[in-house]
């Protein structure tokens, strides 16, 4: 996707939105008069082999793999894009003209189905984001029961504290946890924060007597 | 089987890894069940202190062993540590690591074949807590760039390529096919070129889905990469190994690409088709083979 097919989509629709899709984020978009609305997906915190995302307006099954854009999705629409592996953002125009004019919820979720992208040479630097309108951080909690909780924004600090003092809910906050930000909130290495995250995993493993 | 009486010494290059370094060794030590291994951390010229604090943090552990290299790249830092190795098993690894429990001896299993000539594991990011993995590499295309292959089978299977981070090797057949090529520069394509080199002298690169090692991808690296370099090491491996035809193919990738002039006298330079014929001489199975082996297109 091109920098000048951006701009000219951005004429169109100026509302491009940025987040970054780990685990679940969710956003409201509101589709223009043509029941579109472009959304850049990005991750800053990137650096190594990109993912799946699976972007719906709603429900169910899966759909196509396809690159940058979907120019046509209908409500209970999901499709996979795979991000291309030197850039850390993909351009998305979803088009549903059934809602034209209307905000739309659209949730997306990280899967592991597919793992791209290599491990060496030195990655571009994203060009320059349009005008963030919304900014939300990922999903990354999930409870006792295995469901996630909505909309944690980023690690909770108290579940790092709450480990100290045991619990399951504090556990499982810190397995669903990225290493790297464990790394910086109790300033230690990624590897050290690593075993904490795969300690606190199998922990949860074992079933509570 | 492997039998567990066989030496298997991990070898760790790192150059300004940081505290990485130290929490790779220690979770390597504690969560290696496995009666016989050593570590050798090969120290690339580092200034961060990080080898200071290897040593200091293992002085009094025998199994583990700090070597100072000069600036060498990680092809050569790999090497010197596999020639100071004393296991007939060599495990090479990033400083920058997790090894659950029970990686080492799943990831040392299928070496006991006697065609299979290098092993990865599962390669797992530390970035994101999901199950996401990739289980070896193939070339997307002519420019030789990486893309990561999905799960097939829980039982070890051929794949193209591996990942760097994590290769075993048995040390007789590493020291009599030469080695991670020492014509490589600073970083990358080594790893490639190896299991390249494997499958081309007859042996097999797979991967182990039983065994997972964590990579710290990262961001921002620890030294300075150069692009010319890495696009060095890329046509190097092309020249050496492919045939005139798809290294044709691969130059036009990178004609445009700044300092190619500089790029092409440095291969120039080298010993590069001394090297070529050698191999080529040596090798059962040719590049034809190996792309159609894996629908490989480049």
């Amino acid at each position: 996707m091109s920098n000048d097919s951006i701009k000219k989509r951005k004429a169109i629709n100026p509302e491009v939105i940025w987040f970054p899709p780990s685990g679940i984020g969710q956003v409201v978009a509101h589709l223009d008069k043509n029941g579109a609305v472009d959304i850049r997906v990005e991750d800053p915190t990137f650096a190594g082999p990109p993912y799946s995302v699976l972007l719906g307006l709603g429900l169910q099954q899966d759909g196509p793999i396809c690159y940058g854009t979907l120019d046509s999705l209908k409500p209970g629409d999901y499709f996979y894009a795979k991000v291309h592996p030197w850039e850390r953002w993909f351009d998305i125009r979803l088009k549903a003209q059934d809602f034209s004019n209307q905000k739309v919820k659209v949730e997306f979720h990280v899967t592991s189905h597919e793992f791209v992208g290599p491990t060496r040479s030195p990655m571009p630097k994203p060009t320059k984001s349009p005008t963030t309108l919304v900014s939300i951080r990922p999903l990354n909690s999930v409870n006792a029961s295995g469901r996630h909780i909505d909309e944690v924004p980023g690690i909770d600090p108290k579940a790092i504290q709450l480990l100290a003092k045991g619990g399951i809910e504090s556990l499982a906050a810190l397995a669903s946890a990225v290493a790297a930000e464990v790394a910086q909130m109790l300033n230690i290495s990624e590897v050290k924060a690593m075993g904490l995250i795969d300690e606190a995993g199998r922990v949860l493993e074992k079933p509570e007597k | 089987m492997i039998a567990q009486k066989e030496r298997v010494s991990v070898v760790i290059p790192a150059h300004n890894e940081g505290e990485n370094l130290v929490d790779t060794v220690r979770c390597v030590l504690e969560n290696t069940a496995y009666p016989d291994f050593e570590i050798v951390v090969v120290d690339d010229a580092s200034t961060d202190g990080s080898a200071d604090r290897v040593s200091n943090a293992f002085d009094n552990i025998d199994c583990v062993r700090l070597i100072r290299a000069e600036g060498v790249g990680v092809a050569q830092a790999r090497n010197l540590g596999a020639a100071c190795a004393c296991g007939r098993i060599l495990i090479f690894l990033d400083a920058h690591c997790y090894t659950p429990p029970h990686w080492m001896v799943n990831l040392i299993q299928p070496l006991s074949g006697t065609r299979v000539g290098v092993v990865g594991p599962a390669m797992a990011t530390m970035h994101y807590s999901s199950n996401v993995r990739g289980l070896g590499l193939t070339w997307l295309n002519e420019s030789l760039e990486l893309e990561w292959l999905g799960q097939r089978k829980n039982t070890p299977y051929p794949v193209p390529l591996l990942c760097g981070a994590c290769q075993a090797v048995r040390k007789a057949d590493f020291d009599r096919l030469g080695c991670y090529d020492a014509g490589m520069t600073r970083w990358g394509s080594e790893d490639e070129e190896l299991c390249l080199r494997y499958w081309l002298m007859g042996y097999e690169v797979m991967v182990q889905p039983q065994a997972v090692v964590y990579h710290l991808f990262r961001e921002s690296h620890p030294y300075e990469i150069q692009v010319q370099k890495i696009i060095y090491n890329r046509l190097r491996l092309a020249i050496l190994h492919l045939s005139d035809e798809r290294v044709s193919r691969i130059l036009d990738c990178y004609r445009s690409a700044r300092g190619f002039d500089q790029i092409m006298g440095w291969l120039q330079h080298s010993d590069l088709m001394s090297r070529r014929n050698e191999l080529q001489a040596l090798r059962c199975r040719d590049d034809d083979w190996f792309c159609t082996r894996f629908d490989c297109q480049i």
